[in-house]
C-alpha cells in the first residue's frame, strides 16, 4: 500500500512564558492509503499537536519545521498558507475531542454543514442543502430535515460528534483525523461513533487517523499503531505487533494498564508510576528514562535510534537490539 | 415569551419602589429642606415653624414619602426651589437637547467600536492591535472635560473653526447652525464612550477566537476572515446588544460634564446648577429617573438576549 502522508522529521516548538518548550521532536509516520492509523499515548505526549502541527493549526506560538510532509506527493512544507487551505477539509479534515464545543452556538447545523459544501462544490443554495441531508441520514441521525434548522444546544453530546463527521465527509476528505473522539462521550456512544468511523473507512476507501489513550480502542479499530511519548514516537508497528510483542517498556507499561476481563477480580490495575515529564525538564535523550525501570545513565543522556523489527515494526530503544535503520 | 415578559415586569417594580425610597432617604438626610429656601430674615421662628406645618414637613418620614411617591405617579415631580419652575416642564425642555446630543454620538461610538475591536482581536498583537489598544488605553485615562477644553482651544479659538458654546447660535434655529454647535460636543462624546466600548468588543473577539468552533472551521479550510464574518462576529455583537440596552440611562445623564463645558442646554447643566445651589427636588427627580432608565435598559436588553440567542429562545 501507498503512503497517503509522510511525515519527516517533524518538530514542534511552542514559545512559551517559561521559555521555548520543545513539544514534538524529531517524529517520522507514514499514513498509508486506506487505513485505520492509531496514535496513543498518555495525555499530553504530543499526539494532537503532531497532527495539529501537519494541519496547520496550531497558534502562532507554535513553530513548525520538518524535513518534508508529504501528502499525495506534494511537499506541504513547500506551500503557502492559502494553498494549505484549500487542503484542510477537502484533502484532510479534523474533529476534535469535545463534541459540545465544537459547533458555533449561534449558528444551524445547516448552516455548518452546506458552508462547507458550498466552499468545495460548486451548487446552488438548495443542492447543498439535500447533500447536507443525505449526509446527516449516513452519518446515522434520525429525521435530518428538522434536524437542519436546529441549534448545536439541541443535540446531544454524540449527536454533535455524529453533526461534525458529516461535516467532514461534506468536504470528501481522503484522510479523516479524529482526535479523541470519542473521550467526551458515554461508553455505548462511544461505540458507535467507532463502528461509524470504521464503517467510513470501508464505505468510502478514507484513511484515517485515530488519536487515543484507549488501548482497548486501538486494539478494535487499528491497522497500525504509532506509541508517542514526550514528543516522541517511541514505537510502530501492526496490531498484531504491538499487542502480541511489544518491544518498548513504554508500550509495554501501556498495555499491563489495560483492563482486562479475563484478569482475576480484584486484581489491580496496574498504572505506571511516576508522572511524565514537563516539556521544561524534559531529558536529553530517552523520554521516558525518569519512569522506565530499565533506564541507564545513556538513556538520560542520548536520544536512542530507531531499531528495526520488521518491515512494519520499529522502536527506539538503547536497551533493545533490533537491527539499526 | 409573554410570561416571561410579565415575570420580568413585575420584577422590575420593587426595584424601582426601592430607588424611590433611597432617593428620598438620601435627600432627607441632607442638611437642608425645601423650608430653609424659603426662609427669609424677617421671619419670625413661630411663622417659619407654621409653614412648615403647611408644607407638611414636619409629618412623619413615611407619610411623606407616600406623598410625594402619590405626586411622582401623577407625573407632578414638584417645583425647583430655586427659580420656582415646574420640574417636569423643564425636563420635557431639556431632555431632548441631551438626546440630540447624546444619541448620535452613542450610535457613532457604537459603530466605530464594533468595528475598530473586531479588527484588533482578529489581529492581536499586531500593530494594527497594539496601535488601537493603546490609543484606547489613553483614551480611558484621559478624563473627558480635558478632551473638552483641548478642543475648545484648538478648534473653537484659535481655529476658530467651531462655536464653543451653546446649541444655536442667539436669534437663529436653522439645522446648519444647530450641526455647527453639535460638532464638537459630538466629537468629545465619542471619544468619550468609544475606548470601552472598543476594548470591550476587542477582549470578546479575542475570547471568541480562543474557542473550539474557530479550530474546528479552520480544519474545515475557512480562513481567518471568513471566520470572523460569519462566526465570531455574531458571537461578538450578541453581548453588545446587552450595553445597547443598558446605555438606556445615558440619554440623560450620559453627557453631564460635556454638556457642562459647552454649555449645552440640556440636563448636564440644569443638572449640575441644581447640585451646586442644592436644588434638591432637581436633584431627586433626576436621580430617580435615570434609576429608573437603568432598571429599563437591562430589561430591555434581557428581553432583546431571549429573542435573540437561540439558546435562550428555546429554553423559555
Ligand atoms: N498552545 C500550546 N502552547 C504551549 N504548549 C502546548 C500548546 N499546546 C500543547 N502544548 C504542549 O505540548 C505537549 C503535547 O500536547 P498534546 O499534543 O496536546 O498532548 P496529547 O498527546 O494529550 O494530545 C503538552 O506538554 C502540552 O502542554
Ligand atoms: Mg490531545
Amino acid at each position: 500500500m501507498s503512503n497517503l502522508l509522510e511525515i519527516k522529521n517533524l518538530r514542534t516548538t511552542f514559545s512559551t512564558m517559561q521559555g521555548k518548550a520543545d513539544a514534538i521532536r524529531g517524529v517520522d509516520l507514514q499514513v498509508k492509503e486506506n487505513e485505520i492509523l492509531g496514535i496513543v499515548g498518555e495525555s499530553g505526549s504530543g499526539k494532537s499537536v503532531t497532527m495539529k502541527s501537519v494541519m496547520g493549526l496550531l497558534p502562532r506560538s507554535a513553530k513548525v519545521t520538518a524535513d518534508a510532509l508529504i501528502y499525495k506527493g506534494e511537499d506541504l512544507t513547500k506551500k503557502k498558507e492559502k494553498e494549505l487551505r484549500s487542503f484542510r477539509g477537502r484533502e484532510m479534515a479534523m474533529i476534535f475531542q469535545d463534541p459540545m464545543t465544537a459547533l458555533n452556538p449561534l449558528r444551524t447545523i445547516g448552516y455548518h454543514l452546506t458552508e462547507v459544501i458550498c466552499r468545495y462544490r460548486k451548487v446552488s443554495k438548495k443542492e447543498a442543502e439535500a447533500i447536507a441531508i443525505e449526509m446527516l441520514r449516513q452519518v446515522g441521525i434520525p429525521s435530518p430535515e428538522e434536524r437542519m434548522k436546529q441549534y448545536p444546544h439541541e443535540f446531544s453530546g454524540g449527536m454533535r460528534q455524529r453533526v461534525i463527521i458529516s461535516m467532514a465527509l461534506c468536504c470528501e476528505p481522503s484522510l479523516l483525523i479524529a482526535d479523541e473522539p470519542t473521550t467526551a462521550l458515554d461508553v455505548t456512544i462511544q461505540a458507535q461513533i467507532l463502528d461509524l468511523l470504521k464503517q467510513l473507512k470501508q464505505d468510502r476507501g478514507m484513511s484515517v487517523v485515530l488519536i487515543s489513550h484507549d488501548m482497548g480502542v486501538m486494539a478494535n479499530m487499528c491497522d497500525r499503531i504509532a506509541v508517542m511519548y514526550g514528543g516522541v514516537l517511541v514505537e510502530e508497528g501492526k496490531v498484531d505487533e504491538i499487542f502480541y510483542q511489544p518491544k518498548h517498556p513504554y508500550t509495554k507499561d501501556l498495555l499491563r494498564s489495560i483492563p482486562r476481563p479475563e484478569v482475576t477480580r480484584g486484581a489491580r490495575l496496574q498504572a505506571i508510576d511516576g508522572a511524565p515529564p514537563t516539556l521544561h525538564n524534559m531529558p536529553k535523550g530517552c523520554p521516558f528514562a525518569t519512569r522506565c525501570q530499565y533506564a541507564t545513565e545513556k538513556c538520560f543522556e542520548i536520544m536512542p535510534e530507531t531499531r528495526v523489527f520488521s518491515d512494519t515494526q520499529n522502536a527506539k530503544c538503547h536497551l533493545l537490539t533490533g537491527k539499526e535503520e | 415569551m409573554l410570561k416571561y415578559l410579565i415575570k420580568r415586569l413585575l420584577q422590575a417594580v420593587p426595584l424601582l419602589l426601592l430607588i424611590t425610597i433611597l432617593c428620598f432617604v438620601l435627600i432627607d438626610l441632607a442638611p437642608y429642606d425645601a423650608m430653609d429656601a424659603k426662609v427669609t430674615d424677617k421671619m419670625t421662628p413661630a411663622m417659619i415653624e407654621q409653614m412648615r406645618e403647611e408644607a407638611g414637613l414636619n409629618d412623619p418620614l413615611p407619610v411623606q414619602y407616600l406623598r410625594w411617591l402619590k405626586n411622582l405617579l401623577k407625573g407632578d415631580l414638584g417645583q425647583s426651589l430655586i427659580n420656582k419652575t415646574d420640574i417636569a416642564t423643564d425636563l420635557k425642555e431639556k431632555i431632548p437637547n441631551t438626546i440630540k446630543l447624546v444619541l448620535p454620538s452613542y450610535i457613532t461610538a457604537f459603530l466605530l467600536a464594533i468595528g475598530l475591536g473586531l479588527l484588533a482581536g482578529r489581529y492581536k498583537n499586531t500593530w494594527v492591535d497594539k496601535l488601537i489598544n493603546s490609543l484606547a488605553s489613553i483614551g480611558l485615562a484621559v478624563p473627558t472635560f480635558f478632551v473638552a477644553l483641548l478642543f475648545i482651544y484648538y478648534f473653537g479659538l484659535k481655529l476658530d473653526l467651531f462655536p464653543v458654546m451653546g446649541m444655536n447660535s442667539l436669534g437663529e434655529d436653522s439645522f446648519e447652525d444647530f450641526l455647527h454647535h453639535l460638532v464638537m460636543p459630538y466629537s468629545v462624546l465619542v471619544i468619550g464612550f468609544l475606548p470601552d466600548l472598543t476594548r470591550y468588543v476587542r477582549s470578546s473577539t479575542i475570547t471568541q477566537f480562543d474557542e473550539d468552533y474557530v479550530t474546528v472551521q479552520k480544519a474545515f479550510g475557512s480562513s481567518a476572515g471568513t471566520i470572523l464574518l460569519r462566526h465570531v462576529s455574531k458571537n461578538v455583537l450578541l453581548p453588545m446588544i446587552t450595553k445597547l440596552g443598558m446605555a438606556l440611562p445615558m440619554l440623560v445623564t450620559g453627557a453631564v460634564i460635556t454638556e457642562t463645558v459647552f454649555a449645552w442646554p440640556g440636563i448636564g447643566v440644569y443638572f449640575t446648577n441644581a447640585i451646586r445651589s442644592l436644588d434638591y427636588p432637581i436633584v431627586m427627580a433626576v436621580l430617580v429617573l435615570s434609576g429608573t432608565l437603568v432598571i429599563l435598559g437591562n430589561l430591555i436588553s434581557d428581553i432583546l438576549c431571549a429573542v435573540i440567542d437561540p439558546r435562550i429562545r428555546v429554553g423559555r
